[in-house]
């Protein structure tokens, strides 16, 4: 042997020990997105076709604590083992995987007889699947440091594979004999029936955590999933066929699309099983759908059926009892109620199966393709928009967060319809505070549809006798603004006098009339100013009040001076409204508003110069008009308020004018500068008015 | 000058009344009003008209209570102009006290501008108030008011109604009545016509008989209703037959006025002996 052959020999003795050494099932040193492995992998696997599987329900009852199972197609119990129930069980092919106590349990469906157990060893059962022929079941501690798994495989009832790995294991899928399983949150690998790896994807831009088949394709995924295929391992943003749900909003209870199975599993009795998604995966031009466009949520007594993107639904199921099993089949959906019954609906949330297993299931899982045969003649469902009302008026306190999705949604639907149903839920006070205040800004926020139901509601008043109640006027009257539709205000202005009208919601109201600009609202608009101007302990009221001012400004223009006037001159008044009422007078007024003011209170400040009165006497009187009778005398007032004891930085000055000008009084405040103020105030001549009218005007002395 | 001796009207009212007011303006007339025996001040006119526009809330107050005992209805013009302006919350209740006491139906307006209210009081005493004017002319308001949401305001409603002389508020009362509004009852024994009686004939035996003795009570001591229909209310009761039914009979003997038929009174005694065998 030369020395040439002697090294060649040593090499080929070397490649092949390390390749002997890298395909180790599971091992870290596996070759990763190997193609042409993959490739062929995946043809085998896929030779033979979707599998038929059994159609059946494996669940757990506590009372007795048992495990069952439960035959779809035949409508009777399979079996019923008492035993103590440690992890929810699964139905994989021709068997119940079962955690008992400290052992995993594989079951015949057919009767419950023990095929395989084995010591679950301080691990919890990740999943469990089967094309009919090859089993796979995964157990593990769960974690991704120090995690520690079992893989079991079985051909027919022969195990073929139960060995543990150094590693996490995700939930496994089972097609044409081959067995594909997630592992170590970026790895997913596919195993023959003797757990010989033949190929590994090293995944990108989600967790590898369960995997599934459907329709003789594999995915895996956990946010969302990847179809298996030569480009899965480029990732979703590398072209890989990848889907996502993309709702606006985020699902309550927020359950996960696919099982985050290095978690810790609930409890057999958790109310998270009552929370659930269910879909089945679609292949379509090229992406990755879900089938009928749907995702189905269950959320205890209630199914959504909901499109994967924006905020609709397509409908919504409620049951009488919780539900604990939800899975969708190719021509709809299967439910399963702790009432222990079982429903089949098809795509249109229409149900066609119902029968009853005879025994209450805390949780159960069911292994369906498509729906048993019809047995229940339904009418046509409800339309989507009283399905939904019905859905977010289910009194029970548990459902609130998905009531207010259902709000939401109905805040989608473009008609009457959706618009009376949220002015009821607006109205209704015994609506809990989320669902309500959801429906009172979806139905602030409508922009079309629904002019009639804002003016049907905004037709009724409350009234003891009628027991009626008063409609949301706030957000009533804030869709009426958005849809700008006038023949809305004459019903908005009927609220503004009404007394049931909240004070929180007057803003709105009076936003609304300006908006809409309603001529007629002028008379009620200026009597509402007079009447509670002076009342306004509320911020909601003074803004309301303030909002007021600028609708009589906007229809009267200069009518409404004497409004103002009033207002403006009133020390009952809160500082706000006056100071409104004095912008709005000076806005009215062609002059900028005098100087020497600099300590007066906002309404002093902005009242401007009287008008140029053409002739005669001006209609109102001002406080610019006493400022200017002052001026010959504003010098020693000045000096009154410089010598008073208290050394005060102003004083107020209030005088009440007949009206020809006569002064009827004088007071100051403070009252110290009033024996100084008084003469002088008495000294100088004031303007009358155009009708004769008392008036009481103030004014700031500044020192 | 003249404008002068005005002001200083004005202020000497001022100056007697308010306490921190300290000084007068030199030259002018002394207050010549006086408390009134009851303690009130008593203003004129011209002075309360002055003191309603002042600025200071003690002044307009003074007004207002003195506008009680001025004996001259002008004041409410000026009281109701006055309100209609826009008062603080203690100041309206104090100008509604005094409608109350004026009982002028030249308030009647601003009282029913009033029944609609924000506030609950200022509504219960403004239908007090306008309930206790008796004008038909508001009796709309007084039904309107039936359905407040507040139950003082539903009461003095009904008692209003009740003293209309010829009110046709008969639905309107008995849907009160149904909704539980006490003085509703009463309301319906004084205004109910006799067409209208079998209406609580068709009632008796469904609702507690407690709760229609003020209708029972009302329409038995009417003048204007006629001994046959009062007779049949009478062998209504009786036909009831229950204990509650021959103590009331027993008892609406002693309040029968005077001049109620005998035929009427006899069958009282007899109905309630009746229903003691």
């Amino acid at each position: 042997m030369t020395h040439a052959h002697t090294l060649k020999l040593a090499l080929l003795s070397l490649a092949l020990l390390s390749g002997c050494a890298g395909r180790e099932s599971f091992s870290s040193t596996f070759p990763v997105n190997r193609r042409d492995d993959l490739t062929a992998a995946l043809a085998r696997a896929k030779q033979q076709g979707a599998p038929q599987l059994p159609q059946v329900i494996v669940g757990v009852t506590e009372q007795p604590s048992g495990v069952f199972a439960y035959d779809l197609s035949r409508a009777r119990l399979l079996f019923h083992h008492r035993a103590d129930i440690t992890g929810v069980p699964f139905p994989a092919g021709p068997f119940a995987v079962v955690p008992e106590g400290d052992a995993l349990h594989i079951r015949r469906l057919l009767n419950g007889d023990n095929v395989f157990d084995v010591s679950l060893d301080g691990m919890h059962l990740v999943g469990a699947a089967s094309d009919g022929q090859v089993t796979a079941v995964v157990l593990s501690t769960g974690g991704s440091m120090g995690a520690r798994s079992r893989l079991i495989v079985l051909n027919g009832e022969q195990v073929t594979v139960n060995r543990t790995v150094d590693r996490h294991l995700g939930g496994p899928a089972v097609l044409g004999g081959h067995v594909f399983v997630p592992h170590n949150r970026v790895h997913f690998s596919i195993l023959d029936v003797q757990g010989t790896e033949l190929a590994r994807i090293q995944v990108r831009e989600d967790v590898a955590s369960q995997a599934l088949t459907f329709d003789n394709e594999v995915y895996f995924g956990q946010a969302g999933m990847y179809r298996v295929d030569e480009k899965t391992a480029l990732g979703a943003s590398g072209g890989a066929l990848y889907f996502k749900v993309a709702r606006d909003e985020k699902l309550p209870g927020q359950p996960a699309f696919l099982p985050v199975t290095a978690e810790p599993p609930p409890a057999v009795n958790s109310a998270v099983h009552k929370v659930s998604l269910s879909f089945l995966p679609e292949l379509r031009d090229g992406s990755i759908g879900l089938l009928g466009d749907t995702l189905y949520m269950m959320f205890y007594k209630q199914l959504y059926a909901l499109p994967p993107v924006g905020s609709s639904a397509h409908w919504v199921y409620q049951t009488d009892s919780d539900c604990v099993g939800v899975r969708a089949v190719a021509d709809g959906v299967l439910l399963v109620e702790q009432s222990g019954t079982v429903r089949g609906l098809d795509r249109d949330g229409r149900p066609t199966f119902a029968a009853d297993m005879g025994l209450a299931p805390v949780v159960a899982q069911v292994q369906a393709q498509v729906l048993p045969p019809a047995n229940v003649q339904a009418d046509a469902p409800a339309p989507l928009v009283m399905q939904l009302v019905d859905a977010a008026m289910n009194p029970d306190a548990r459902l609130v967060p998905v009531r207010a999705l259902a709000v939401n949604m109905l805040a989608e639907l473009e008609d009457d319809a959706a618009t009376s149903a949220l002015v009821e839920l607006c109205q209704d006070r015994e609506t809990p505070e989320r669902v309500r205040t959801t429906a009172c800004v979806a139905l602030s926020k409508r922009k079309s549809g629904g002019t009639q139901a804002i003016i049907a509601a905004l037709t009724r008043h409350a009234d003891f006798l009628a027991q009626t109640k008063a409609p949301p006027v706030g957000p009533l009257a804030q869709a009426a603004m958005a849809i700008g539709d006038t023949s809305v205000a004459p019903y908005l202005l009927s609220h503004v006098a009404d007394p049931e009208t909240p004070t929180e919601e007057l803003p709105a109201l009076m936003l609304a009339l300006k908006e809409l600009a309603f001529a007629e609202a002028a008379g009620p608009i200026a009597d509402f100013l007079r009447l509670y101007h002076a009342e306004a302990d509320e911020q909601p009221m003074v803004d309301a009040l303030v909002l007021a001012i600028d609708i009589l400004k906007k229809l009267q223009g200069a009518e409404a001076r004497g409004t103002f006037e009033l207002i403006a001159n009133d020390p009952f008044a809160p500082a706000g409204i006056r100071a409104a009422a004095g912008r709005a007078l000076a806005e009215l007024s062609p002059t900028p508003a005098p100087e020497a003011q600099a300590d007066a209170t906002p309404a002093e400040t902005e009242a401007s110069e009287p008008e140029p009165e053409p002739a005669g006497p001006p209609e109102y009187r001002t406080t610019a008009h006493v400022e200017q009778a002052l001026r010959p005398v504003i010098v020693k007032l000045s000096k009154c308020v410089r010598e008073a004891p208290k050394r005060p930085n102003s004083a107020r000055l209030t005088v009440v004018l007949d009206g020809d000008g006569e002064v009827l009084a004088v007071e100051t405040l403070p009252p110290e500068v009033k024996p100084c103020v008084e003469p002088l105030v008495l000294s100088v001549p004031f303007p009358g008015n155009k009708h004769g009218r008392r008036e009481t005007l103030t004014y700031t002395i500044p020192r | 000058m003249v404008s002068h001796l005005k002001a200083a009207l004005a202020l000497s009212t001022v100056l007697a009344v308010a306490p921190q007011v300290q000084a007068a303006p030199s030259g002018k007339r002394q207050a010549t009003e006086v408390p009134a025996a009851d303690g009130a001040l008593r203003l004129s006119l011209e002075e309360i008209s002055v003191m309603l526009a002042s600025a200071n809330a003690d002044e307009v107050r003074m007004a207002i209570e003195a506008s009680a005992v001025l004996g001259s209805r002008d004041v409410s013009p000026l009281l109701a102009e006055r309100v209609r302006a826009g008062l603080p919350p203690e100041l309206l209740d104090a100008a509604l006290d005094v409608f109350a006491v004026l009982n002028d139906p030249q308030t009647g307006d601003v009282l029913s501008e009033l029944s609609r209210h924000r506030r609950v009081s200022v509504r219960q005493r403004a239908v007090r108030a306008l309930a206790a004017l008796k004008r038909p002319e508001y009796e709309p308001v007084l039904v309107r008011a039936l359905s407040d949401s507040d139950a003082q305001v539903r009461e003095a409603a009904a008692v209003g109604l009740g003293e209309l002389p010829k009110s046709t508020s008969f639905e309107a009362l008995f849907r009160a009545f149904d909704r539980g509004v006490n003085h509703a009852g009463h309301a319906l024994g004084k205004v109910a016509s006799e067409s209208q009686v079998p209406r609580f004939l068709e009632i008796l035996g469904r609702v507690p008989l407690t709760s229609l003795i003020p209708v029972f009570d009302g329409l038995l001591s009417r003048r204007d209703l006629s001994e046959a229909t009062k007779l049949r209310l009478v062998a209504a009761l009786a036909e009831l037959g229950t204990s509650e039914a021959r103590g009331y009979l027993e008892g609406i003997m002693q309040k029968l006025p005077s001049d109620t038929p005998a035929r009427v009174r006899k069958a009282v005694a007899e109905a309630a002996a009746r229903i003691a065998q």
